[in-house]
């Protein structure tokens, strides 16, 4: 299923208990620490489109 | 031609690095009026962001008229409140000079002050030292009395000549290692410096002891110093500001170089745009009362400077390092990390001179990006003690900066560079 | 040859920089290591063991003192020492957005997000290069379109939205399990429908090369299979795969029939359930239909061996095994409690019930033709069937897979009911479900000897709950272990119909 690498790279994507399983797997992975979208004005949020 | 992101990445590069490299020492204690640069005669400075006399909280109203009374500049506080009033003396915020007003921050030509240099920068910052059997005395508390001159008076003409003569018979002292070592033993450098003391007393006892004086001249000096509570406090505050001094004015950061309140208001200043505050009512802090005497109805909204810790990556930001600190507040030993690993979120970099035993020796987030918090709605945790309205420290807690600050800034940004 | 690195006005601790000096001093050519601030004792000691230390080093500078057999060695030991320092530890990595990670960084992305946020952050790992899998349902379904077709272009898949079931490269997804590696590649539009496969297909001795969730709306007219179409290609492709199996509930009979052309295209024999379905839908196929989970599996493996074999126990068998059990049940007990925690398990259960007994009233909370609904899902009537992971129930609370608590509360329930007489219990493993799903009932089962219970394990042997041991606990507590879905339905049916003949 996969190309020449044994396992795939996961990154984790939310749930902590989902990363904690690919730790126990042994899998290279990551996990992204996401927060929802603050809410800003859309002043606010245009001008971290500019500047972020 | 760099697209205005890649200017700003660079620019926060180099100003988190200028806190990253910078290697503060304590090099002297010296008058207000030296050290402090524009500093004028009959001039006084406070904490947080500029206000009038009108508008301050009791504390530092209280904290004007001490101050005229300790530079002797009234003879009672009618007579001070008046020339107060007819504007014979300018008011200003101590983080508008190279200084930091912990409290109520109240500084004056005759205030003596520790100075810390920053080796790296070149850049001087000063510091009240703390007022040993007074707690918060003149310049934490804005108190005034016999007693407390009587104490100043000491400091400055017992105390002070020892530690200088120390101070210049090693050529200062490092501070950076206390810190860093600090922090791998439970402190936080905001509230709890316990470490701190211990290993800052390791470094000048035996020097003290090494001087050509008699023996009850050091036991004053030992005492003042073994004896004040929280005594390393105002090394962190002068070591964060050194090198956030040296980040000021660094074009294109976003990174913010002061946070501070006066009980009124709460104000932060950023590295791109020197000079501007950017203001929102001062938050309440959350936290424990020291008596459960105390609750919010006696709690005055922030006031002091001494977020410059948090600034520089410390204090909130080393949670993880202080689980006490936080179990103060009811957390525990994860939820601390988890602040920390909160403030990775709004942070430029990483400081590898902060390795911190319970992240698994990884580095303490540094460098707040006003962009990372108004992305991710995470606003920085601050530590810090919670204050009566009649002065006097009733507990210890954390408080966020408001986003309203880093919302007002981020506009300020815009105009200033995007046309 | 000897020399001293300098780090100016770096501080590390003491035992750090030991920790570092001894891993550079097992490096190949490296003869001496040392480590220290550059305080005066510690230049005083490396400049007594012949290194020549920088005079401008300061008492806040990190000293690296290195003996090596050449420049080389040197040089490459100092980077790896400093290299230590700059990323010490942490085994997690812990990032703050997607946008972090390089270009092929990662292959796979698993979003477990609310709903309203996944598509934009699988957007972000596509355009990354990843696949994505997609466990978070609520995704609008307009979204799931774009995203499959941005997928399509990229040549990545889009496993989900709403997808519980994963295995890719032997990694288990989501509520997977670890099955063990083998020439089946299945494509699923139903999580726990494909882990039955799978599983049943380790317990048939063979093997499983991937399991693709396509996600539970992949199959409407909407999105018309693009995950399913895609993912058969991939394993049409895959040197590892020899049979292709797909597993669905009844779908669209316009994309089915497009599934099942693609299929026809493959150079390799493909399986595929859509469970409720007749044979009609393969017709003019060369697909082979399954009509139960167990067929699927079953059918596989006969693919790949040549040879037929069945799971458990025999239609016979089945009704002997209820008219034993029943010696033991006395009035007023007489109704079954089928209390299930897979989707597509308690469906084959319900289908197989309507089959065999369609007379005999059947209580459910999910909505099919052939049950009543109960007026209160909490609440058990007369022969009831729950799927304690539809929304009704995680509206609530977590599904069962992750937190059993509410399944026993249930369990208690049922076993205060004096008239229950047969209470059913499938239990799912893996290593992103609860870590210890089954004990927890074999304690409360053990006590009530005057019940029948029947549960399945739907789990692999690389799971990190031991279901081998699992199961002998169930069994001496005195549970009938049934070797799948199907087999437990059946012995649940056959129990059903002779418990409705004694009224």
């Amino acid at each position: 299923m996969e190309e020449k690498d044994p396992k795939p790279r996961v990154v984790n994507v939310g749930i902590q208990a989902f990363y904690e399983a690919l730790l126990a797997q042994g899998v290279e992975c990551a996990q992204i620490q996401w927060h929802p979208p603050a809410q800003q004005s859309e002043e606010i949020q245009s001008l971290l489109d500019m500047f972020l | 031609m760099m697209d205005v992101r890649e200017r700003i990445k660079a620019a926060n590069d180099a100003a988190v690095h200028c806190i990253i490299d910078s290697d503060p020492y304590w090099v002297d204690v010296q008058p207000a009026g030296e050290c402090v640069e524009g500093l004028e005669d009959h001039m006084i400075l406070h904490s947080g962001p500029p206000i009038d006399f009108e508008d301050m909280v009791a504390l530092h109203r209280r904290g004007m008229v001490s101050a005229m009374l300790f530079e002797h500049w009234a003879r009672d506080e009618k007579e001070a409140v008046e020339r107060i009033r007819a504007g014979e003396v300018k008011i200003e915020s101590a983080l508008d000079h190279n200084t930091v007003g912990a409290g109520t921050g109240i500084i004056t030509k005759s205030v003596m002050m520790n100075v810390i240099q920053d080796r790296h920068s070149g850049k001087r910052a000063c510091t009240f030292p703390a007022e040993g059997p007074y707690q918060g005395g003149l310049c934490g508390w804005g108190l005034y009395s016999e007693e407390i001159a009587e104490n100043l008076r000491i400091m400055r003409e017992e105390l002070f000549p020892v530690l200088r003569e120390v101070l210049h018979k090693r050529g200062g002292m490092a501070l950076k290692p206390i810190l860093a070592e600090g922090m791998q033993m439970g402190d936080e450098n905001h509230t709890r410096q316990t470490a701190a003391d211990l290993l800052f007393d390791k470094q000048i006892l035996p020097d003290l002891f090494a001087l050509d004086r008699p023996k009850e001249e050091i036991l004053k000096v030992v005492r003042y110093i073994v004896e004040t509570p929280r005594f390393f406090h105002c090394y962190g505050q002068g070591a964060s500001r050194s090198a956030l001094m040296a980040a000021d004015d660094t074009p294109y950061s976003t990174m913010v170089i002061a946070i501070c309140g006066n009980g009124v208001e709460f104000g932060i200043k950023v590295a791109g745009m020197p000079g501007q505050w950017f203001t929102a009512p001062a938050p309440m802090m959350e936290g424990r009362y020291t008596s459960t005497h105390y609750t919010k109805a006696d709690q005055l909204p922030w006031i002091g400077d001494s977020c410059v810790v948090e600034c520089a990556g410390m204090g909130g930001f080393a949670a993880a390092a202080s689980p006490i600190v936080c179990n103060l507040r009811g957390m525990t030993l994860k939820e601390s990390i988890a602040q920390t690993r909160e403030m990775e979120e709004i942070s430029i970099g990483k400081n590898p001179n902060f390795p911190i035993p319970n992240l698994d020796f990884s580095f303490l987030p540094v460098g707040i990006d006003i962009r990372l918090v108004l992305k991710t709605g995470i606003s920085p945790a601050i530590h810090g003690g919670m204050f009566n309205r009649e002065g006097g420290l009733i507990g210890a807690g954390m408080a966020r900066v408001p986003m309203e600050c880093f919302q007002k800034a981020m506009k300020a940004f815009s105009v200033q560079y995007a046309g | 040859m000897k020399r001293v690195y300098l780090a100016k006005n770096r501080y590390v601790d003491s035992v750090t920089l030991m920790g570092v000096a001894e891993r550079i001093l097992g490096r190949e050519g490296i003869t001496g290591a040392e480590s220290g601030m550059g305080t005066p004792a510690n230049v005083e000691l490396l400049t007594s063991l012949g290194y020549r230390v920088p005079e401008d080093t300061c008492r806040n500078d990190m000293m690296l003192a290195l003996d090596a057999e050449d420049e080389e060695a040197l040089e490459a030991a100092h980077r790896a020492g400093m290299e230590m320092l700059d990323h010490p530890g942490g085994r997690q990595q812990v990032l703050r957005d997607l946008r972090d990670l390089e270009l092929g960084q990662f292959d796979i992305a698993q979003i477990s997000l609310p709903g309203e946020y996944a598509a934009a952050e699988a957007r972000k790992a596509i355009e990354l290069g990843m696949d994505v899998f997609i466990f978070s349902d609520n995704v609008p379904l307009s979204q799931e379109r774009e995203l499959k077709e941005f997928g399509r272009t990229r040549g990545k898949l889009v496993m989900g939205p709403d997808a519980g079931v994963g295995l890719m490269g032997g990694v288990a997804l989501a509520a997977g399990s670890i099955v063990r590696k083998g020439a089946v590649g299945i494509v699923a539009a139903s999580g726990s429908g494909a882990q039955e496969v799978a599983c049943l297909i380790e317990r048939l001795g063979a093997g499983v090369s991937a399991i693709i969730g396509a996600g539970g709306h992949d199959l409407l007219p909407g999105i018309g299979g693009i995950t399913m179409r895609m993912g058969m290609e991939r394993l049409d492709n895959d040197p590892d795969t020899q049979v292709i199996c797909l597993v669905s509930k009844l779908a669209d009979r316009g994309v089915m029939a497009k599934v099942l052309t693609d299929a026809d295209r493959l150079s390799k024999p493909v399986v595929a359930m859509f469970l409720g379905g007749g044979e009609e839908i393969f017709q003019g196929s060369r697909v082979r239909g399954a009509f139960s989970l167990q067929e699927a599996a079953e059918l596989c493996c006969e693919l790949l061996t040549g040879e037929k074999r069945h799971l458990g126990w025999g239609p016979d068998e089945v009704d002997r095994l209820a008219e034993d059990l029943l010696k033991g049940i006395t009035p007023p007990r007489k109704y079954f409690r089928g209390l299930y925690c897979g989707g597509t398990f308690a469906e084959e259960a319900l289908l197989l019930f309507a089959r065999e007994n369609p007379q005999v009233k059947l209580y459910s909370n999910i909505n099919t033709p052939y049950t009543q609904k109960l007026p209160s899902h909490h609440q058990s009537i007369g022969h009831t069937l729950v799927d304690l992971g539809a929304e009704d129930f995680t509206a609530e609370a977590p599904h069962p897979v992750f937190d059993p608590s509410l399944r026993l509360r249930r369990l208690e329930r049922e076993l205060e009911d004096p008239q229950a007489a047969v209470i059913l219990l499938d239990f799912i493993t893996g290593p992103g479900v609860h870590p210890d799903p089954i004990l927890p009932f074999v304690r409360m089962v053990r006590q009530h000897r005057d019940v029948i219970f029947i549960a399945t394990i739907c789990g692999a042997q690389g799971d990190p709950q031991n279901i081998t041991q699992a199961r002998k606990a169930l069994e001496e507590a005195g549970v009938i272990m049934a070797d799948s879905n199907q087999l437990s339905a059946r012995l649940a049916s056959a129990l059903m119909a002779a418990l409705e003949r004694r009224r």
